[in-house]
């Protein structure tokens, strides 16, 4: 049974972005996964945010997760 | 020299003396320009002990040999004094155009000495400089000074400025430019200010020889292209740094309540989709391809912002999650001149000081009415202002709350909570002008990336690492919104100047920028006993959000400060050695 999930992108890597924010995943899905459906390079991420908290890359993604992806940020 | 103009223009005010010398070359050999070539001339010319707000002290407008050329993200201006604020070394940034303005009239730097017998203005154009009478500016808000200025002298011409904050010697007031931008932190406005200066009009119409025109041409297209316009940097111009208020929420940084917590009920008030939602308009700096600027909106008042640091020290920090709010509130501050960081810690430290019975200003966290009357009342010493005047340091000896009193040195905290950034703490502790996050920024690397923000190892090393790579890229001069490496920026310098720069040559240029700094600061008496965090730090536990039951203990804070001498090789009360001064050609 699929994993229904939400992806927010963070500033520029909005052009990663799936036709829609919320999708179906296989069951056993990482976030690092997620990252290599998108596409998006490993240099191109800094924070990973799961349900509003700060999450590594292989975390597994449940039902109704909500995964962040941020950009690297400098200066401040 | 190519990349600069070998000229240093110097203005004795009490003596109306203006005089033109060559700009120092074995100096600029060792410290590029910008911070690190303005330390450098101020710690040579400044007697130890110079009181801040004395005819003595002296305001110094430093570019660098990127100012003014095709080098992206090279519009800024360092603006050097000793501080009235914290008695430190003081170096300052300012972005806009008026660094490559002044670069074009054919100099390097300003050095403005002494005190004007009346208000007055300085006149830059080209060789052409004349010290003229303010009477009809002094008192005017910063926005109505630059606008007077621009209609009497032509729209080219770019302005530096300073509000009734600077005039009335604020120890946060700041100087302006292109109405928005500010040379911000521990009262460098207040200097100008004491020098009867309020503004500075600089007309420019030469230019800028580099050494290498065409390879530099080809390479900065290369860069822009590989390295600039990237995911890692295009953050600055989607959203702007409006995007850390979600990050710092997420990992229990973000400042609120006077640092009482680290995340904030009301944050998506305040995070980029809300400034996006607000936003009417977007600006550059001279040179720049980012664009970070964002204008927005509340009725018919205009503001540039409000950057991540407002948001934070004048939104959460304060309990206020109104956007209009915060926007009002940085509009203020801009226009009376002030560095809306020590503005937002000092109303919250206020707050806190009313909240806990010790000292009643009639202000409370989230109460937007008296929030909004906080700025006036501080830039003209009217009432409760004369006190919040004297900044958060100050208030602390007068009414208690040493604790909780967010400052290092009496410069006032950034948005970053250290409790959730062990680096952070120690970044804050040595940093040369007291609390400040441009020295370096290690919540990149440990909240918002893989290093552990919870442990004291290896900090030491990150923080001087980072401390370096900053002090030599603003000395070239170079926004730190571009993340580059110290390879492309070796390659660039050695176009531009002809001179053969390499990665190990800046980083010793790094390190001895931070000395000499340390040094002026060792010379007016400071060391360990002043590398420290407010209480509040060590001895409290946050207790919600991402970063609930942490602190930073004490022990471990003296570790990595210990840790942080060592690899400096500094002595134990953190004083530079004579070895390493001589190890440095200081």
């Amino acid at each position: 049974m699929a994993v229904h999930i939400t992806v927010t992108l963070g500033g520029p890597l909005k052009k990663y972005r799936l036709a829609a924010d919320t999708v179906d995943v296989p069951p056993g899905t990482t976030i690092s996964g997620i990252l290599s459906t998108l596409g998006i390079p490993a240099e191109s991420v800094s924070l990973l945010v799961l349900n509003g908290s700060k999450a590594l890359a292989t975390e597994v993604l449940k039902d109704g997760d909500h995964i962040t992806i941020y950009p690297p940020v400098c200066g401040g | 020299m190519n990349g600069y103009q070998n000229c240093v223009l110097r203005v004795n005010l009490s003596e109306n003396r203006i005089s033109r010398e060559e700009l120092n070359a074995e100096w600029t050999a060792n410290y590029i320009g910008g911070k690190g070539l303005g330390i450098k001339y101020l710690y040579e010319e400044l007697q130890p002990n110079t009181d801040s707000l004395s005819p003595d002290n002296k305001l110094m407008f430093f570019t660098g040999p990127f100012t003014g050329t095709i080098v992206p993200c090279s519009g800024k201006l360092a603006i050097i004094a000793k501080s009235p604020a914290t008695n430190t070394i003081l170096d300052c940034s300012i972005g806009g155009h008026i660094a490559p303005e002044l670069k074009y009239a054919g100099y390097d730097a300003v050095i403005l000495e002494g005190r004007a017998n009346v208000p007055s203005y300085i006149l830059i154009h080209d060789k052409s400089v004349e010290i003229l009478p303010a009477n009809e500016l002094w008192g005017q808000g910063s926005h109505a000074v630059e606008t007077a200025l621009l209609e009497k002298y032509g729209h080219s011409a770019k302005i530096l400025s300073i509000g009734p904050a600077g005039e009335n010697l604020l120890p946060m007031a700041c100087i302006n430019s292109d109405y928005y931008r500010q040379a911000g932190r521990g009262g460098i406005g207040a200097v100008m200010g004491s020098k009867n200066i309020k503004a500075v009009v600089i007309k420019g119409s030469g230019d800028i020889k580099a050494a290498n025109m065409p390879e530099l041409l080809e390479t900065v297209h290369r860069f822009m292209r590989e390295d600039l316009l990237t995911d890692t940097n295009l953050w600055a111009h989607t959203d702007g740094t409006a995007m850390i208020v979600d990050l710092a929420q997420a990992t229990g940084i973000l400042p609120t309540h006077n640092f009482q917590s680290g995340s904030f009920d009301g944050y998506q008030s305040l995070n980029a989709e809300a400034v996006g939602a607000a936003r009417v308009g977007k600006k550059g700096c001279f040179s720049c391809a980012l664009g970070c600027g964002n204008f927005t909106r509340k009725g018919n008042r205009q503001v540039e912002g409000p950057e991540y640091e407002t948001l934070a020290l004048c939104g959460s920090n304060c309990g206020i999650s109104e956007l209009d709010a915060v926007i009002e509130f940085n509009r203020l501050c801009d226009d009376l001149g002030m560095d809306t960081i020590s503005a937002g810690n000092i109303t919250a430290f206020a707050m806190e000081l009313t909240e806990k019975g010790l000292k009643d200003f009639g202000l409370k966290f989230g109460d937007v009415e008296t929030y909004l009357t906080v700025p006036a009342k501080i830039a003209y010493r009217d009432g409760i202002g004369a006190e919040l005047a004297l900044g958060v340091k100050e208030l602390a000896a007068r009414y208690g709350g040493g604790e909780f009193a967010m400052e290092v040195k009496g410069l006032e905290f950034p948005g970053y909570e250290p409790r959730g950034s062990w680096g952070m703490g120690l970044a804050y502790a040595t940093s040369d002008r007291g609390a400040c996050h441009m020295r370096s920024w290690p919540v990149a690397s440990e909240a918002f990336g893989d290093i552990d923000p919870f442990t004291a190892d290896g900090k030491a090393q990150l923080v001087i690492d980072l401390q370096h790579y900053n002090a030599v890229k603003f000395s070239t001069i170079l926004c730190d919104f571009w993340a580059l490496s110290l390879d492309t920026l070796a390659e660039i310098l050695s176009l531009v100047t002809g001179r053969e720069f390499t990665v190990a040559g800046l980083e010793e240029t790094g390190e001895r920028v931070v000395n000499i700094a340390r040094l002026f600061n060792q010379r007016e008496g400071f060391d360990r006993k002043d590398d420290t965090l407010p209480g509040r730090i060590f001895n409290e536990y946050i207790t919600t959000g991402a970063t609930a039951g942490k602190n930073l203990p004490r022990p471990e804070f003296e570790k990595m400060l210990a840790d942080y001498y060592t690899i400096r090789g500094w002595d134990k009360d953190g004083k530079v050695s004579e070895a390493k001064a001589s190890d440095l050609s200081l």
